[in-house]
């Protein structure tokens, strides 16, 4: 789900950057009013790494296989971190692999830290509410949820920056065959972050409680 | 002060290559005129070849993104545009959808192989040191560095609790629940690889790393990076400017 570079025109690839760049001084201006903003970092330096290495670890999902993006478990994990570690992940991708690109770090910095920060915000909503069951599912819904809204990000990106007309027909195709592609990923997705968060909650519950 | 170690290419100061590859890198996304792709080719060429860039590098590069720029570049024609030039059975391949994809496909390889000839020689940590230099927060450069070091730890972590879980006999298949033991593996890999980063990123803390008084890394520019930071940034503003005459 990276947009590599030389698709999206430079009007898109600014307005990215300048997006990114807004969300990520929100996040550092929320950290910086912490009594500690230095507290966190080793946690967000850990979850950054995870991310990047996610990358590598493919699940074969018949008759393909996938791999993780872990923007919901991030924005659940960190907070406010999430954007700027994303935003670290995303550069050192681009740099060490190619995965993604440089003129598209802020469009990819949008399509993958907006879903960590909506996973976060609905981690916030439902916070300590219901038992072990509502805990599964609430974690389920917020990393698969933050695929599905990473996916239709990057399809309206995607069509909106294609130097190519493409016909609302063959759009509304393209936008379904995303969808259905992306719904096993999402799946994955979000029994992995259940089962991360329900592990994390039995054995080490202050470290959810420190986002 | 020490001077910058020589890499390969005129520009030594890393500064100076990441200013360079982004007036390069956002100036070939804007080009679309046939004449002036043609050039940014030629400048690519130019740019790998000065800074010995080797192919085996660019190949690696070009693996991961190039499977959706070439699912791009084989899908416009077939769907974009009016002008139909070739039929194949029921597909027809179009004119306008064609240029499109060839114009993705020169931006991508050109764009790859300029940051892969500018950053790929500069180490992992000096460039987070640029990159500070250049105004990135304190906060995010001490998140990267951190992050760094926590990779290929994690990487042969992950990769030998997977083995450890298979010689136990744990499925292995999409429907048997596969995973939640992979969740659950990330998830004590995390346990175990947190209180090591809180343990390191104190030790730097203690060391000085971050302090106000501390001297921040020091980067000299010797003229010669200067006039080749001048002759990339006019090649690419020149090709901007040529794309809008054209």
């Amino acid at each position: 789900m990276h947009i590599p570079d030389g698709i999206l025109p430079l009007s898109l690839t600014v307005a990215g950057l300048a997006a990114a760049a807004g969300v990520t001084a929100v996040s550092l201006w929320r950290i910086k009013a912490r009594p500690d903003p230095r507290a966190d970092v080793p946690r967000a330096a850990l979850m950054t790494a995870v991310f990047f290495v996610a990358s590598l670890v493919h699940i074969p999902v018949p008759p393909t296989s996938v791999h993780l993006m872990l923007s919901g478990l991030m924005g659940m994990l960190l907070g406010w971190f999430a954007m700027p570690a994303i935003l670290i992940g995303l550069f050192f991708q681009a740099v060490m692999f190619g995965h993604g690109g440089l003129t598209t770090l802020g469009v990819n910095g949008v399509i993958f830290g907006l879903p960590a920060l909506a996973a976060f915000g609905f981690l916030c909503l439902v916070r300590g509410q219901g038992g072990p069951a509502c805990h599964a599912v609430t974690a389920f819904a917020a990393g698969a949820g933050a695929v599905m809204l990473a996916v239709a990000l990057f399809t309206a990106v995607l069509l909106a920056g294609l130097p190519a007309h493409l016909d609302a027909a063959t759009e509304r195709r393209a936008i379904l065959a995303l969808a259905l592609a992306h719904l096993p990923l999402a799946v994955v997705e979000g029994l992995v972050v259940a089962a991360v968060l329900g592990f994390l909650r039995r054995v080490s519950p202050e470290l959810l409680r420190a986002a | 002060m020490p001077r910058e170690p020589a890499g390969p290419g005129p520009i030594a100061d890393p500064r100076l290559r990441i200013l360079a590859l982004v007036v390069l890198a956002f100036g070939f996304s804007a080009l679309t005129d046939p004449r002036a792709l043609a050039l940014m080719v030629v400048l690519t060429v130019a740019l790998a070849w000065r800074f010995g860039l080797p192919p085996a590098v660019l190949a690696r590069r070009l693996r991961w993104p190039g499977v959706v720029v070439c699912g791009l570049v084989i899908l416009l024609p077939l769907l974009s545009g009016e002008t139909v030039l070739v039929r194949l059975g029921p597909l027809s391949v179009r004119a306008e959808g064609l240029e499109a994809a060839l114009g993705i496909a020169l931006r991508f390889l050109c764009i790859v192989a300029a940051a892969a000839a500018l950053l790929a020689p500069v180490p992992l940590p000096r460039l987070v040191a640029a990159l500070r230099a250049l105004g990135l927060p304190a906060l995010m450069a001490d998140m990267a560095l951190l992050m760094l070091r926590h990779i290929e730890e994690l990487r042969q972590g992950l990769s030998r609790m997977r083995v450890a879980m298979r010689l136990r006999g744990a499925p292995t298949g999409f429907w048997s629940g596969q995973f939640r033991g992979i969740g659950w593996a990330l998830a004590s890999l995390l346990l175990r690889s947190h209180a090591q980063s809180e343990r390191i990123y104190h030790a730097m803390i203690l060391r000085g790393h971050g302090a106000a008084e501390a001297a921040p890394e020091r980067f000299r520019a010797s003229p010669g990076d200067w006039s080749a930071l001048a002759v990339l940034v006019a090649a690419g503003t020149g090709l901007l400017v040529l794309e809008h005459m054209l």
